[in-house]
């Protein structure tokens, strides 16, 4: 079925579905890669997409990895598990129009209960730090739902005054206009890890993911991801003594200078990317 | 979606003051400053969730309690003489490719706030802005005047400091006005109103600045209230503008001294169009040329 600006491919009609939401790009690759991953591990099958006229820069195309890349939102629906599944490209015009279409489209699968968006926040942690995951609600009674699985719920922030709210508030908000539950989840990345992937903050969003709606996720490939990221950055540590002087500063909460992070997140970004 | 009424208003034949965003805030400033004066109360604003980007946040025990968009308000004030409508718009709905608002997004900004001015019996729009001209920060800035209609043009005659395109700013009279302050003009053209922009000049060396140009507004503002026959206090945009002044001279200071007299040179260039003459579009280049070089320095040293 092809409306204007958007294709649906399949008529749904669910009760109680949850909209999980991932942006493109975002810091860790957290958001696309966490997608992709529950995408795969779920076996989930194409709903609908979004159309990127009017939304995304279309003077030209963005090359990345040598390849050429155009800007998508695709919703995948998950059925059995209720979960309808969005990996978008930011949008660059018509941010409310656009906020407003997604929610048109997920809702016309069915009754949309709840909406979680991921994002990836570069921190001054070590890639050994477990990764926290910040929550914002849009309504305290969903907080109040999501206190039982270890997430951080005492968040204060005020953004400054040049610094734009991101697309996930925007969205958040938009959904409350709607009376829709939703959230945004922070999860924290070690900043020289935010142009890479950072498998391990995938991890414990996935393990939040599973353990509030039962999933049973297979964590086989993201292990093997982990091991394999962990691997590297030991071998990097024992090769070069300052990178491990660095990473064990931050493992016992010792503050890097502007040099000393630059520095660090250079021959991490170097060595992975070439390994 | 579209406007907001807290109440409306009896208001008979008000001009509509407008005040968007733009180079040294010219218009945004003298028309909020008016507003502020003859104390107007807000009635109505525009929704502005189709046009804007959110612009703050704030979230309190990780709840959303807040996301707030740049207002677009209308204000009222009834007087004994004409009665006055504005309307001081926090951001022009620029797209991240361009610094002024264009398209069909400033159309549908610019409709929305004259389908208030109908509303409510306005025959006459004014907008107001930065003129970019060739002036030195030392002098009285003097007011562009550019109507939408031809029987406008007369008007300009009855103000002192104020000259029209055609004639003493260019023999052509012709030129552009970016942004919604022109938009708004040309829309009002189209639907009937009658439209003056009012553009303070800012000299041609502080276009690139982020800092109001209070002195352009107070120009504007004197020309707004010599038409509407009202005398007010300008004292404390005055003292803005001597900060303001006050700041631009330190900077002024660390100019290189060639290139300050060469911008000395435009202290002399007011009022008469013999005078503009002597700075030449050649000297213009020369100018900017000189600035850019000095600003590009000085920023690679910081």
């Amino acid at each position: 079925m092809k409306e204007t600006g958007y294709e649906i491919y399949r008529n749904l009609g669910l009760q109680n579905l949850r909209l999980l939401v991932g942006w493109q790009p975002d810091t860790g690759k957290l958001g696309p890669n966490l997608i992709d991953y529950l995408n795969n591990e779920l076996n989930t099958e194409q709903y609908a997409e979004i159309e990127p006229e009017g939304f995304a820069y279309l003077g030209g195309v963005h090359i990345e990895n040598n390849v050429v890349q155009f800007p998508e939102t695709i919703f995948k629906v998950s059925e059995k598990n209720k979960l309808l599944i969005l990996k978008s490209n930011l949008p660059r015009y018509e941010h409310h129009t656009f906020l407003n279409l997604i929610l048109d489209v997920a809702e016309r699968a069915g009754e949309i209960t709840e909406i979680y968006t991921f994002g990836g926040i570069a921190s001054l942690i070590s890639h050994t730090y477990t990764r926290s995951i910040s929550t914002v609600a849009n309504q305290l009674r969903f907080k109040e739902q999501l206190t039982s699985y270890g997430l951080e719920t005492d968040m204060n922030y005020e953004s400054a005054p040049e610094q734009r709210p991101s697309i996930s508030s925007f969205l958040s908000w938009n959904a409350k206009r709607r009376n829709i539950s939703a959230v945004n989840l922070w999860i924290l990345i070690p900043f020289y890890l935010a142009t890479l992937a950072d498998p391990q903050a995938i991890k414990r969003t996935l393990s939040f993911l599973n353990q509030r709606f039962n999933l049973d996720l297979d964590f086989t490939n993201i292990d093997k991801e982990i091991n394999n990221q962990e691997m590297k950055l030991t071998i990097l540590r024992e090769q070069k003594p300052v990178i491990n002087r660095y990473l064990s500063m931050l493992e016992r909460g010792i503050m890097l200078n502007d040099d000393e992070s630059n520095e660090l997140s250079e021959e991490i970004v170097n060595y992975l990317t070439m390994n | 979606m579209g406007i907001k009424y807290y109440f409306e208003p009896e208001l008979e034949k008000p001009d509509l003051v407008i005040g968007w965003p733009g180079i040294g805030n010219v218009g945004i400033i003298a028309a909020d400053t008016l507003r502020r004066i003859v104390r107007a109360e807000q009635f109505a604003e525009i929704e502005p969730y189709e046009f804007f980007y959110p612009k703050k946040l704030v979230i309190k025990n990780s709840i959303l309690t807040e996301l707030s968009f740049p207002s677009n308000r209308f204000y009222y004030r009834k007087t004994n003489g004409k009665d006055l409508m504005f309307f001081i718009g926090e951001e022009q709905p620029s797209e991240p490719d361009s610094m002024y608002a264009k398209g069909s997004k400033a159309y549908r900004l610019a409709n929305l706030v004259l389908d208030v001015a109908q509303k409510f019996g306005c025959q006459r729009v004014y907008t107001s802005g930065a003129a970019v001209s060739l002036i030195h920060h030392t002098s009285t800035s003097r007011v562009w005047f550019v109507p939408n209609k031809p029987a406008l043009i007369n008007e300009a005659k009855k103000y002192k400091n104020v000259l029209l395109m055609g004639g003493s700013i260019n023999t052509t009279g012709q030129g552009n006005i970016t942004g919604l302050n022109g938009l708004l003009l040309g829309v009002a053209k189209k639907r009937g109103f009658e439209g003056i922009c009012l553009m303070g000049e800012v000299p041609i060396y502080l276009q690139g600045f982020p800092i109001p140009y209070p002195k352009a507004s107070k120009s504007v503002i004197k020309v707004l209230t010599t038409k509407l026959g009202m005398k007010v206090d300008l004292s404390s945009l005055q003292n803005l503008s001597d900060q303001v002044e006050a700041q631009i001279e330190q900077l002024y200071e660390k100019i290189p001294i060639e290139v300050r007299e060469r911008l000395d040179q435009l202290k002399h260039t007011t009022f008469t169009e013999k005078d503009i003459e002597a700075i030449t579009e050649e000297d213009k280049r020369e100018i900017m040329a000189d600035i850019d070089k000095f600003f590009q320095r000085t920023g690679g040293e910081d």
